[in-house]
Formats: C-alpha cells, structure tokens, sequence
C-alpha cells in the first residue's frame, strides 16, 4: 500500500495548515488530481509507484504549495512594506542607542566606583543588546503586519508616499558658508581656549586643565584642535567632505581622545578642581571629578564628530553616482 | 540569445493571460486535471501548482462556481465560469484585443 501512502503524506502536508472551512475540500479535490495525473502517466506507460513519485515531484514542495492556496506570504516583510522598514530601522538605531550608550554610562559613573574597563565593557554589552531587541521587534513587528494584511492589499505599502517626504539634507550640495564660519569659529575659539588655560590663568578666571602638563603635549592638543579649523576650510574650498578628509578628521579627533585619555589617565589633565573651586567660590570640597564621565565625555565626542565626517563622505561619493550637479573635486 | 532571459520574459508575459485561458475553457464545466490536459493540448503549458490554486482562488473571487460530480469512482470538483467571471471574461478578452492593436501600432510602419 505504499502507492497511496506517499499521496495520503503529500495531501496531509499541504492541507494541515489550511482553515477547516477549505481544508478537507482542498484535501479531496488534491488527491483526485494527483489520481487522475498518476493515472494518466500509467497510460503512458510508466510503473505506477514511479508515476506517483513524479506526479508528486511536478507538484512541488508541498510547504509551497500549501501557501499559494492559504494565500500567506512565503516571506517575512514583503516589498509593499519594506521601504517602511527599511526607514525605521536606519532611523531608530541612531536615536535609541546614543541614548542608551550615555544614559548608561551617566548611571554607571554616578552609581557606582567601578574601573572604566568594566563600565565600557558594560555599555558596550548593553549597546549590543539592545540594538538586537531593537531590529527583532521591529522586525517582528513588520511580519505580523505584513502576515495579517488581506492578500488584496499586500503589495500596498503601509503610508502614501509624499515628495515632502524627501530629505532635506541633499548631499551634493555645496557645503554651506555658514557651516564652515561656525566650524572654523569653534575649533579656533576651542584652540584658543586650551592654550589659555594651559598658559596658567590669573585673576578671576578658574583654572581647569593643569598648567603643568609638558610643552609638547600642549602644544599637540592645540595643534590638534587648529587641524579641525583647517579641515572646515579644506572641506569648504573641495566642496565636500571626501575619503581623505573624512580620514584626517577621524584620525586627528582620535589622536586627540587618546592624549587627552591618557593625561586623563595619568590625573595629568585636570586641576583639582575641588580645590581650586572650593578656593574660589567657597564651595564645599568634599566631593571628586569622575575620571570615568569626563572620559565617556571625550569618547562620545569623539565617536560623534568622526562619525558624522565619515557618513558625509559617504553620502557624497554615492552623490558623485547620481547627479551631475555633484560639485566635482578639484 | 540567452535562452533562460527569453523563458523568462516569455513566462512573465504569458503569467497574465492564464486567468484569461481558464475563465474561457471553463464556458464548459472542467475538473482540475481535465483542464490542466486541455489547456495543454492547446498549446498551454501551465503547471499543476499554479492552476489549481488558482481555480479556488477565482472561486473565491465569485468567477467561477464549482460542483462536486460523485457519479463515477472517482468524486472530481467540476468548475465552470460564473455570471461575474463571464463578464470579467468580456473585460479582459477587450483589453486583450487592444493591446495586441496597441502593439501592432507601435510596431506599425516600421516593418521588421
């Protein structure tokens, strides 16, 4: 009896699925089409547990074909909503972890004595974790809008898209005079304000970064600094942030993180500031820095400004593809 | 050529006109595998798992109606075109007919 076995599997494996009202009739009307194409076969001449084999292989993976008849999608996000998708999960991640990579770190340092080592390992830990709960549930969440949509409306993404809609921020335009006068501004005013302080001040101004840090590494922080100025010029005058540029910035930022982690690290960079606010306000001295915030501080700066230098170049060379009214490099 | 690019333009071009074929073979009541056999004989190839999914999909869609013959051995789920499928029938025999004078216009004058 093995002849009717392999149907009686195959017929049971595409109905199972199938709602009670189309199931057993699915089931009956299956099974009399594979007898009529098994019989068919036979006429033709084919042994008939051979016939049954091939009738059963034209029809195909029974998973399959159970779907074409329940009409459920044979995917997780189909393309009506993937666009949807797509955008909030470019959009979240960068919202939500920031958040938590600061939160935690600020809740950490407050709370308790731990060494930096276990606080960044924690965050990152944290970081991680959350950002696969994050694209699970958005995930999830998708499937099952997708999944409870009647068939007619699959193909139909979930909002009308408008032109409003396109971003403002259109890459291959040149970069903003305003953009390069308040960059320019900062990193000078920021270069001017370290070599102050670390020249050593007087009269009613509060020391803050240790005067007596050696020359040369005051001389690289503010060099360091000058290079952001010069890179807003740089980035001016090509017109947009490139490769190289997008590289310099992140290597020079880096390079300043480092020395100021490692002053830091050494109680090089700051004064004591108790002390010497204590001296100047009358304040209570009885409190401390943590080393820990001011170098999650440095970190999220850091990571913050090389980040956004290298998605600006990349979004420009992508320009370069599309438009001609990409300004082209000189 | 590239025989596989022309199977599939030629696949997507004829994916369409199944609804078409079935709802104008089943003017006369057919069983699944019989209409698989006639549309075959036609020169319409469809396989199995695409047409009989689609028999209970334009069931369901009120343009065909289906009637269980338990006469002989063997109980077959006979289908035949409803008042609605006839009409939707006349609907895409007239656009079919148009395209192919699109076609022909687009083509026209130029030879080929």
């Amino acid at each position: 009896m093995t002849t009717t076995t392999l149907t009686d599997r195959y017929v049971w494996t595409v109905t199972r699925h199938l709602p009670d009202d189309t199931g057993p009739d699915v089931a009956r009307e299956l099974r009399a089409t594979i007898a009529d194409a098994v019989d068919a076969k036979v006429d033709s001449g084919v042994e008939p547990a051979l016939a049954e084999q091939e009738v059963l292989s034209d029809l195909g993976d029974p998973d399959v074909l159970a779907r074409t008849y329940g009409g459920r999608p044979a995917y997780l996000i189909g393309p009506g909503v993937y666009p949807d998708y797509v955008r909030l999960m470019r959009i979240l991640p960068v919202i939500v972890l920031p958040l938590v990579l600061v939160g935690s770190f600020a809740a950490r340092v407050v709370s308790t004595g731990e060494s930096w080592g276990q606080i960044l390992l924690d965050a990152f830990l944290l970081v991680l974790s959350v950002g696969v709960h994050l694209a699970f549930w958005v995930t999830l969440t998708f499937a099952v809008i997708e999944w409870s949509r009647p068939e007619a409306e699959r193909d139909r993404p979930l909002s009308e898209w408008k032109p409003d809609q396109l971003t403002t921020e259109v890459p291959w335009r040149s970069v903003g005079l305003g953009e390069t006068v308040a960059s320019v501004v900062f990193s000078v005013a920021m270069a001017a304000l370290v070599a102050w302080q670390f020249a050593g001040v007087s009269g009613n101004a509060v020391q803050v970064l240790n005067p007596d840090v050696d020359a040369i590494w005051k001389v690289a922080l503010v060099g360091l600094f000058l290079v952001d100025a010069v890179l807003a010029v740089a980035v001016r005058r090509v017109g947009r942030w490139t490769p190289t540029l997008a590289a310099v910035n992140v290597a020079s930022n880096a390079a300043a993180a480092v020395l100021l982690l490692w002053l830091l690290s050494r109680d090089e960079l700051l004064t004591d500031l108790p002390t010497v606010l204590g001296e100047r306000f009358g304040w209570s001295t009885d409190w401390s820095v943590p080393a820990a915030l001011v170098a999650a501080i440095i970190v999220v700066i850091t990571v913050w400004d090389g980040t956004e230098a290298v998605v600006k170049a990349r979004r420009s060379v992508r320009a370069g593809r599309g438009v001609g009214a990409a300004p082209a490099s000189r | 050529m590239d025989e596989d690019l022309v199977a599939g333009h030629l696949q997507e071009l004829r994916r369409g006109t199944i609804v078409l074929a079935c709802l104008t073979t089943l003017a006369r009541p057919h069983y699944g595998y019989g209409l698989l056999e006639t549309l075959a004989e036609a020169g319409f190839e469809v396989d199995g798992n695409t047409l009989y999914p689609l028999l209970r999909r334009l069931e369901k869609q009120g343009l065909l109606t289906s009637e269980w013959n338990t006469d002989e051995a063997r109980p077959r789920k006979f289908y035949r075109v409803s008042a609605d499928g006839a009409l939707m029938l006349d609907q895409l025999v007239a656009e079919w007919r148009s395209l192919d004078r699109a076609i022909g216009a687009l083509d026209g004058g130029e030879g080929r």
